[in-house]
């Protein structure tokens, strides 16, 4: 054995600490000697810093952890928030922008404003599934508060929702809507729609396309579409065809057209039966209604024979008199006549609207004739308001804004809707005639809905053929006219489908209840 | 093999159940860390619970002051009596030497069976990577012995040495010729690296699974475990030592292919290497619609063919002309070994 | 001037400035990021902004000066007390042996060989495989993220229970490390939660909310363990040769770039976890691989995880520092990815020749002055970056932090574990059930 042992390296530095000073053999950091079991002390500093690493890490951390639970989470506007302010824990009090979309992995997202900044939202797959069950799916318009965790890049910001415990919404009131009465000035509000179900088309195999479902009021028809997601949460699906349902949906746009868009499974309830006008909140998952204004006139009973509106609630042109110099009024009548003014004059338009035998002469000048969207034209319908001004013991109508003058029907009176002289025999149609625009006229079979439209057999003398009349060319109230056994004259072009020919009705007023 | 290697062994082993991926779709781990978990299981059992209350007959404790070589042969020589006199199972413990943080006197002891003695000498002060410290080769260049009463048979050819960490347990077994046999670390793969301990773990946690979730998951649960617990028998199987497989059907180890030692680089890198690419591939086949595609044989050459070639190609440029020496592990202990390094 | 005479100055500034700042103790690169960025956006509305053309090379720059420099205070500036600490780090084992110089410039060479590795193999193939690897990967992060902590918590040996008869108290001794080290593992999760979900810090600065609680977990516990400890630095000697071979070059970038690369790609994973993993992937007995592969780890880590997010098609945020610079800039096209590759590759070669120098000028300078003192200034100086930027409660947070970080140098476990703060609230929150503890805790 050796005797001869130089130090270890690093040894000949290290402190006498590290060796039981009782046995002399190396013990390391241990406190109690595990050859002759020695205390070992250990200097006081070491001993100073273990206590407190063990009381800073208990103690120090259930103290952090007081202060954190206890903190109120603070409200920041959108427009402070700053790069600086990545990943913090803010409290946004805003409106959604937009109703909560659900994306593929089952996470949610929706943007909300607070007046000074919009924001996107995210949740979780399983927060998302917390805010449907409890119908604290955020709805465009509803008023939120939440506190999420902000995630600021270079070109956007968005926030993660921290929990839905917290999450706090006042829904926005939708209103009750009759189809017919939804317009454009409704995009990015919901509303409350009621009806009957008159299809639903599934979206083709491998698509991205969405649910069609087509719903039918006692005003018109409109299509509600929505996704396999919102589709699986409906209840009662099984029924839906041919059902009476109550649906909150958002307005929206689509290739220039309005689309209704049903955001949640939940947002559909199927009733009993037709629904009542005094509309009560449609179950846990919709919006509470209100009243709407109340209608200004009684709407007069539709004469559909000709396919034309004849409601008005302005003077006709032999109601206006001498007696109303002066008065602003509203007249509607047929255009007979328009005298654009001649080249290099300050001339007035001067337009000559007619009513059986009675005739108004309407003037305005070129700057409004500018904002009229559609111009008259000789045969059109048109509603005017202006100032009567008597000129020669003659009244006449001074227009002073191109907004005041509205188409009402650009179908000529004098004429018929679809000139029935020119009717053919359907057998007369092959496939030869495909693209050329033929009249036929027939009686219409049982009616099979369409994505976007409706189809009917139409059968006359000599045969059948298949009549698409499409929503986006045909008006509504031509369409409701039509049904089973109604006979029709109807100007369209032919075509073919899977072999089939079919006559496309054309744009505008192409088909004719036949009396 | 290494902890790891056996760890993703297992995480590959559960990526082939479909209903791993689709769980971890939805955000549930669990059959992944079953994996995972089962697959050092076997390990973790022995070296971090059983071992500690594996009683033992004799402890061969040198003292560090002053390492006495003759003090351990002679209670070598006495436990080697014991096990001949009572023929009976005689379990040493060789304890470790520690200098420092960093430093343990290294001994090694070594049967000669036609001297019929054991040779006991105290080598080099190693670090904790076991190389040993400049200096300290010859601080005790005593070989002490003492006679043995039996011949001791050992498996393998080579001496026994304690450095860093725990010491190893041997364990003398009477022979019916009278000889013993040598049993290094007995307590290791004793009852854990079973199939069977495997699979009645599996129908623990399947149970609990049932109550918890139901039949679906119950199954699943004991597929996982059964086969992430086999894969590491299965693995250490291709090594020296063996296991009992069939515990408790079977009673002793049953000795390994050898075709490998549990400490060699390439056969660890390899199989964590492989395993990761075989979770790759699973979760690709997971995927609902993938934008890229590619072949399995396509994902093989670009992760394992192609950059082995190129890794190999280099060390034969850059190592030309030279005679590397790559360290052999010893095949008993060399697991042993590898485990208590890996901390 | 031309852009890339701008660029390439504000790559050799960035370099030169990380380099020395790296010197310092305790100091991370992040932390001085962060205040260039508040100093970037203070700038952007007046005639001093600051164009992307100066500060994006000089944040890549940075950063490879940093994570190649820093090598120096980690090996030099911190003797073992061996009465006080139950491991000894490999680096550190140099410097006890009178081989500091030698060992810091071992890891040098490995972080040149990162950058060789990154820019010459990684660069050219990540446009072509990481997005595929990333759309295979992307919905699974959570259960690897379970996977790592489970074999952190697995894998950890007892340090104990090696004397002593069979029996509880033989398994006490084994387990007491062991139990210290789930400790800090659960202690530094539960921290996380809280900084997390309702961080005391002020949301003003909140992109550091996070900073206060890693300077605690590691910085501060390594500055006060040098200031407390009872050992001297033994003698250092400077080498003329490092004795590595290509060879050893070659298994260092294998296993260092396994690991340096895990962590870049994966969230959270950082890299000391991914080391951890590569080393046991990879299995070396080497010392000398052992330090070198630390050295790549740690560059392709840094470095690797800020080139992600140029990367054509890819665009991933990872690191500190990407997320900072993502506050500034949305990287898109190719001739941002070049611009960076181009600053990493200067970047890398000029920092790595101030390695020599500033390695004798760090020793000259401790064989001068007491490395308890230098830690002592380290101390000062980051409490108050800390105060300074998060206030009094990030200097609470910092302490919790410290108690926290030091239970695992001081009661035998692994200094990973730390990294709970992280690891485990976001992988709770990945797999959807971090707002059911965060319930639990009362926190949400």
């Amino acid at each position: 054995m050796s005797n001869d042992k130089q130090a270890l390296p690093g040894h000949e530095t290290q402190s006498h600490e590290m060796n039981c000073i009782n046995c002399g053999r190396f013990v390391g950091a241990v406190s109690k000697c595990p050859y002759c079991g020695a205390k070992v002390e250990k200097r006081m500093s070491l001993v100073a810093v273990r206590w407190a690493a063990v009381l800073l890490a208990t103690i120090g951390l259930f103290l952090l952890y007081l202060m954190a639970k206890y903190r109120e989470i603070p409200v920041v506007k959108l427009g402070d928030v700053t790069p600086t302010m990545n990943f913090a824990q803010i409290r946004i009090e805003g409106q959604a922008q937009s109703d909560a979309r659900t994306f593929r992995n089952g996470g949610m997202g929706f943007t909300v404003s607070d007046g000074t900044g919009v924001i996107m939202v995210f949740m979780s797959p399983k927060q998302a599934k917390d805010l449907a069950a409890s119908d604290r799916v955020p709805k465009a318009g509803d008023k939120v508060n939440f506190a999420g965790g902000l995630s600021v890049a270079e070109d956007e910001a968005s926030v993660r929702l921290i929990s839905t415990k917290d999450f706090q919404i006042t829904r926005a009131p939708a209103a009750a809507v009759r189809l017919a009465n939804i317009t454009d000035a409704m995009v990015g509000k919901s509303i409350v729609i009621a009806g009957k179900v008159v299809d639903v088309f599934p979206p083709p195999a491998n698509t991205k396309r969405p649910y069609a479902l087509k719903i039918q009021d006692d005003s018109g028809e409109q299509t509600v579409n929505f996704w396999q997601s919102e589709y699986d949460q409906i209840q009662g699906k099984d029924v839906l065809n041919g059902a009476y349902v109550r649906l909150r949906v958002s307005v929206d746009t689509y290739q220039d057209k309005i689309q209704l868009k049903l955001a949640a499974g939940g947002d559909l309830e199927i009733l009993d039966g037709p629904p009542t006008e005094a509309y009560s909140s449609p179950g846990k998952k919709a919006a509470a209604t209100y009243a709407k204004k109340k209608a200004t006139a009684a709407t007069p009973a539709r004469d559909f024979s000709r396919g034309r509106s004849v409601q008005s609630n302005s003077l006709s042109v032999s109601e206006v008199t001498t007696a109303l110099d002066g008065k602003t009024v509203r007249v509607r009548g047929r255009v007979d006549s328009v005298k654009p003014p001649q080249e290099g004059t300050k001339q007035p338009f001067a337009v000559m609207l007619k009513d059986k035998d009675a005739a108004l002469r309407v003037t305005y000048w070129s700057a409004v004739d500018e904002v009229i969207p559609v111009k008259p034209t000789p045969g059109t319908l048109f509603e005017m308001e202006g100032v009567v001004e008597v000129y020669q013991d003659t009244p006449q109508l001074k227009v002073k804004s191109g907004y005041k003058v509205k188409l009402v029907d650009d179908a000529p009176a004098s004429a018929p809707a679809v000139d029935v002289s020119r009717a053919v025999p359907v057998s007369s149609i092959t496939a030869a005639n495909k693209g050329e625009t033929r009249v036929v006229q027939g009686t219409l079979g049982v009616p099979r809905a369409l994505r976007g439209g409706v189809a009917y057999t139409l059968t006359d003398d000599s045969g059948s053929i298949d009549l698409v009349l499409w929503e986006s060319l045909v008006p509504t109230d031509v369409l409701g006219a039509l049904a089973e056994g109604v006979k029709v004259a109807v100007s369209g072009e032919v075509g073919e489908y899977e072999g089939q020919l079919q006559l496309k009705a054309d744009r505008g007023y192409s088909a004719m209840v036949i009396p | 093999m290494k902890g790891f290697s056996h760890f993703m062994s297992g995480v590959a082993v559960a990526s082939f159940g479909p209903w791993a991926i689709e769980a971890a779709q939805q955000g549930n781990p669990i059959f992944f860390i079953l994996g995972g978990a089962c697959g050092i299981l076997p390990d973790t059992i022995d070296f971090k619970f059983y071992r500690f209350f594996y009683e033992h007959d004799v402890y061969i404790t040198p003292d560090p002051l002053n390492p006495d070589p003759q003090y351990v042969a002679n209670e070598f020589a006495r436990a080697v009596a014991l096990a001949v006199d009572e023929k009976r199972y005689v379990r040493v413990k060789l304890v470790s030497v520690r200098l420092g943080a960093d430093f343990w006197q290294q001994y090694s002891v070594k049967i000669d069976n036609e001297k019929l003695e054991v040779q006991v000498k105290f080598g080099p002060v190693v670090n904790t990577g076991q190389v040993p410290v400049k200096g300290t080769e010859d601080r005790y260049p005593t070989v002490a012995t003492a006679k043995l009463k039996a011949k001791v048979i050992q498996t393998y050819d080579a001496a026994l040495k304690v450095d860093i960490f725990d010491g190893p347990t041997i364990g003398f077994k009477p022979m019916d010729n009278g000889d013993l046999d040598l049993e290094f670390l007995p307590w290791h793969r004793e009852w854990s690296h079973s199939l069977t301990v495997g699979a009645i773990l599996g129908v623990l946690l399947g149970a609990v699974a049932w109550w918890a979730s139901g039949w679906t998951m119950a199954w699943q649960v004991f597929v996982t475990i059964a086969a992430c617990y086999g894969v590491h028998v299965v693995e250490d199987q291709l090594g020296h030592m063996g296991s009992n497989i069939f515990y408790p059907l079977t009673k002793n180890r049953t000795p390994g292919l050898h075709w490998m030692h549990s400490g060699d680089g390439l056969p660890n890198f390899l199989a964590v290497w492989i395993s990761c690419l075989f979770i790759f591939w699973n979760l690709y086949r997971g995927v609902p619609k993938p934008t890229y595609h590619f072949s399995f044989i396509h994902l093989m050459m670009v992760g394992l063919v192609i950059p082995g070639l190129i890794f190999w190609g280099l060390r034969k440029l850059l190592t030309l002309g030279q005679n590397v020496q790559m360290k052999k592990g010893d095949d008993a202990d060399d697991e042993w070994n590898e485990s208590k390094a890996a901390g | 001037m031309s852009v890339f005479w701008i660029a390439l100055f504000a790559t050799l500034a960035g370099t030169v400035i990380a380099s020395l700042l790296a010197c310092l103790p305790g100091l991370h690169i992040y932390n001085v990021m962060g205040a260039l960025v508040l100093a970037i956006i203070a700038l952007a509305d007046t005639q001093w902004a600051i164009a992307p053309e100066i500060y994006l090379p000089m944040m890549a720059a940075m950063i490879v000066g940093w994570s190649m420099v820093n090598t120096i205070p980690a090996v030099l500036l911190g003797t073992p007390d061996e009465s006080a600490m139950f491991t000894v780090l490999p680096g550190q084992k140099y410097l006890m042996d009178g081989r500091g110089f030698e060992g810091t410039m071992i890891t040098a060479v490995g972080g040149l060989a990162g950058a060789f590795f990154l820019i010459l193999v990684v660069a050219p193939f990540a446009p072509r495989y990481l997005p595929v690897s990333q759309e295979v990967l992307k919905g699974h992060m959570h259960w690897v993220l379970w996977i790592i902590i489970t074999f952190m918590l697995m894998s950890e040996w007892p340090k104990g229970g090696n004397r002593g008869p069979a029996g509880w108290a033989k398994f006490y001794d084994a387990w007491k490390t062991l139990l210290a080290g789930l400790a800090t593992f659960f202690l530094a999760g539960l921290l996380g939660f809280i900084i997390l979900t309702r961080s005391p810090v002020s949301h003003e600065v909140a992109f550091q909310n996070i900073m206060p609680a890693f300077v605690g977990l590691f910085a501060i516990p390594w500055c006060l363990l040098n200031i407390i400890s009872a050992a001297d630095m033994p003698k250092q000697t400077v080498t003329k040769s490092l004795a590595v071979n290509g060879d050893i070059i070659l298994r260092s970038v294998w296993s260092g770039s396994l690991g340096g690369g895990l962590a870049a790609y994966f969230p959270i994973v950082t890299g000391g976890v991914g080391g951890m993993l590569a080393g046991h992937a990879t299995a070396q007995r080497d010392e000398r691989i052992f330090i070198m592969g630390q050295g790549v780890s740690k560059f392709i880590y840094f470095v690797g995880s800020f080139i992600l997010m140029f990367v054509p098609g890819l665009h991933l945020t990872r690191g500190g520092g990407a997320w900072m610079a993502k506050t500034l800039y949305t990287p898109s096209g190719i001739s941002d990815y070049y611009l960076i590759l181009g600053s990493i590759a200067v970047a890398s070669a000029v920092a790595y020749l101030l390695m020599e120098p500033l390695t004798k000028l760090t020793l000259k300078f401790i064989s001068r002055y007491n490395y308890r003192h230098v830690s002592s200034v380290a101390l000062a100086i980051i409490i108050l970056m800390v105060w300074g930027i998060t206030g009094w409660i990030g200097v609470f947070i910092m302490a919790v932090g410290t108690g926290i970080g030091l239970l695992p140098v001081l009661f035998g476990s692994r200094r990973l574990n730390c990294l709970g703060i992280l690891l485990f609230p976001i992988a709770c929150n990945m797999s959807g059930f971090g707002e059911t503890i965060t319930g639990w805790l009362g926190l949400t």
